[in-house]
């Protein structure tokens, strides 16, 4: 392994051109994942075509860097502002934002640059030992009916984040899944819920989605406060996280690196799964779990070290098993082809120094991003300087740039607005805009993984009962619902709150 | 109470209204035994269930704490605001195909700058022409990403000459 990735390293920092697509692609992510109403997903679609100009490994290395440093850049957004950048850094912003309100950006910041570094680096260093073996396992332990196990527990975790009541929760999830049924079905492509438009037959990408239900829905919450006087302008700080504040997270780091590792091997699921996985454990396994949501740093912690751990994870089933872990690297599956190279097993035998670069790359930009993102905690928080009348509707343009670049479909544009109105009516009624998000992203894919598995069962449904990770999977989410439902029905109803 | 009485309503009338609409697009498939229509059915009936369930709990937990009451409303001129805020960025998005990303942009801005309650009009000017000339640098010269030109006579021409005079 040291050889492989010792000349990889030398490959690539010995040639200019590709020394140049790592920093452009790193550069690109911090800074379009930083701008509200962009994201690292937006350069990649743009990118995309002009990759056929560029050598394969060049061209999957941008990508590579940019899935880094995107996933981090995101998170200063979700910190500053309430707007993820990505749908992996939502729950960074639960105990991201309230620190921006105590005047502790830089702190949360430094913890996300450091988390985010250190989730990364070790993703990326089990990601070149470990990728054949693990696919390995992958491919014999998880098929169809435990890629949807995990999917069913995934959303009944991910129901609860933001919501007022488990039932609420629970119902802004079907939302979701059902946003994800527009547009066609997976098996055949034959129309649902279209209503007779060509252009909803395209589906409702969920990219628009997270646009309107974070940072439009954020905006028209910030200007109706603002209108109403009743907005309080966030303080500025730009202190640094101590040694012994990192120091104190360290079990929460080590425990949301092992989830995002292993979240992100997943096909289909990756980062966002691990970083809402890993904060749920962040409060169960808490002192003080009723300080989450509050302006904790260890909320912030195990959401960025988990949604970083799985960026080296992601590539696993995406070059093993040709699977991608998300959009980006569905968008790597496309640049991957554009120059005829399909992704699967073979390919990490007759390209394997192509590969070994694409590691590098990686473990090139995760040490980066510590340094870049210590130049950042600086500069960043002072954006909250710019008035928030002038900085509103400019986020507001931005995100309909950044929808309209995705298919260049005004769709896209409206469904950014029309998610902001509903978000702004959700957040206000206490439905979990979360769980909404997450059920559309994974709803394709759960279903195409029911209907896989209830071929597979021969149309019994309890056949899921008779695999063991399914069966334990499926437990623990009845388990996670009663809980839900016990907490909710015992909780004194003066202390709740929409 | 009211408002989760309302809400569940609203719930179980989505869900009726989907399950009615399934009908046009229900398919037997070859190889798949449930059809095209038994996935989103069956979130609609959970959904109808949920709908239900919270249709009773605004029965039978009065408090309904997840409401907020309101001390008071605010004032007309506030609420106008409000909706005003809301309310313009779908009136510019029906209008962007028609007239095209630059008017479309530097209109947006200087509305919307203004109605968040920024007092200075020249200074909104100056922020909505300089937003949308960097925009359109940016991404139709630097990043090649095509924006709306729009279909409106005259506006096609204008949008188009705006892109070519930035260097497109």
């Amino acid at each position: 392994m040291l050889a492989h990735l010792t000349t990889a390293l030398a490959d690539l920092l010995t040639d200019p051109i590709s020394i140049a697509v790592v920093v452009t692609a790193l550069l690109g992510g911090l800074v379009f994942g930083a701008i509200p109403g962009l994201s690292g997903i937006t350069l990649a679609t743009i990118v995309l075509p002009f990759s056929a100009y560029l050598e394969p490994q060049n061209a999957i290395a941008f990508f590579g860097v940019l899935y880094v440093s995107g996933v981090y850049g995101g998170a200063v957004t979700a910190i500053l502002f309430n707007i993820p950048g990505s749908a992996e850094n939502a729950p960074t912003a639960f105990d991201g934002y309230p620190l921006t309100r105590q005047g502790k950006a830089g702190k949360a910041i430094g913890t996300a640059i450091i988390c985010s570094g250190i989730g990364g680096t070790a993703s990326c260093i089990i990601m070149m030992i470990a990728t054949v073996p693990i696919a390995d396992w992958a491919i014999k332990a998880f098929g169809p009916p435990e890629i949807f196990s995990v999917i069913v527990f995934g959303l009944v975790v991910a129901s609860q984040v933001g919501a007022a009541t488990p039932l609420k929760g629970f119902i802004s999830v079907i939302v979701g899944l059902l946003i994800a049924t527009v547009g066609t079905e997976p098996a055949t492509g034959a129309p649902r819920f279209d209503f007779g438009s060509t252009y909803l037959m395209a589906g409702i990408h969920f990219v628009p989605l997270i646009l309107g239900f974070f940072a439009i829905t954020e905006v028209f919450v910030q200007g109706h406060l603002m209108v109403s006087n009743m907005k309080v302008p966030a303080r500025i700080g730009v202190s640094f996280p101590t040694f012994f504040e990192i120091w104190a997270l360290k079990i929460t780091i080590l425990r949301s690196t092992a989830i995002g590792f292993f979240a992100g091997i997943l096909p289909g699921i990756g980062a966002t799964l691990a970083a809402f996985l890993s904060y749920n454990e962040a409060v169960r396994w808490s002192r003080t779990p009723s300080r989450f949501g509050k302006g904790e740093l260890a909320g912030v912690a195990a959401s960025e070290t988990a949604n970083n751990a799985a960026t080296g994870a992601a590539m696993i089933p995406l070059l093993a098993l040709g699977l991608p872990g998300g959009a980006l690297t569905a968008i790597m599956v496309s640049a991957l082809q554009i120059h005829g190279l399909e992704p699967g097993p073979i390919i990490l035998v007759t390209h394997s120094s192509l590969v070994w670069t694409v590691f590098a790359a990686m473990l090139i930009a995760n040490l980066s991003i510590v340094g870049l993102g210590l130049l950042e905690s600086k500069l960043l928080p002072n954006l909250l300087r710019i008035p928030f009348s002038i900085l509103g509707p400019l986020i507001l343009l931005m995100s309909t740039v950044g929808a309209f670049a995705l298919r260049n479909l005004v769709l896209d544009v409206w469904v950014i607005f029309i998610a902001g109105l509903a978000g702004y009516v959700m957040r206000r009624t206490g439905y979990s805009m979360a769980g909404v998000v997450l059920g559309v992203i994974l709803g394709d894919i759960g279903e195409g993984m029911f209907v896989r598995s209830m071929q597979l069962f021969n149309y019994d449904a309890t056949g899921f009962l008779h695999r063991p990770v399914s069966a334990t999977l499926l437990a623990l989410t009845l388990v996670s619902i009663a809980m839900s439902a016990y907490l909710w029905l015992h909780k004194k109803p003066e202390t709740e709150e929409a | 109470m009211r408002g989760t009485f309302a809400e569940g309503c609203f719930w179980v009338v989505m869900a009726v209204v989907g399950l009615v609409y399934s009908n046009s697009f229900e398919q037997d498939l070859n190889n798949y035994a449930l059809g095209t229509v038994s996935w989103p059915r069956a979130l609609l009936a959970i959904l109808l269930v949920f709908g239900l369930a919270q249709i009773v709990l605004a029965f039978a937990r009065q408090s309904a704490v997840h409401e907020r009451e309101e001390n008071s409303l605010p004032s007309l001129r506030t609420l106008l605001r409000i909706v005003f805020i809301f309310v313009t960025p779908l009136v510019l998005v029906w209008l962007l195909p028609r007239i095209g990303f630059v008017p479309f942009a530097l209109v947006f801005v200087f509305v919307l700058v203004l109605g968040f309650g920024y007092g200075h009009k020249a200074k909104a000017a100056v922020i909505s022409l300089l937003s949308t000339a960097v925009i359109m640098s940016v991404f139709t010269n630097l990043l090649f990403l095509p924006l709306p030109l729009g279909t409106w006579p005259g506006f096609y021409e204008f949008n188009s000459t705006i892109t070519w005079l930035l260097g497109g």
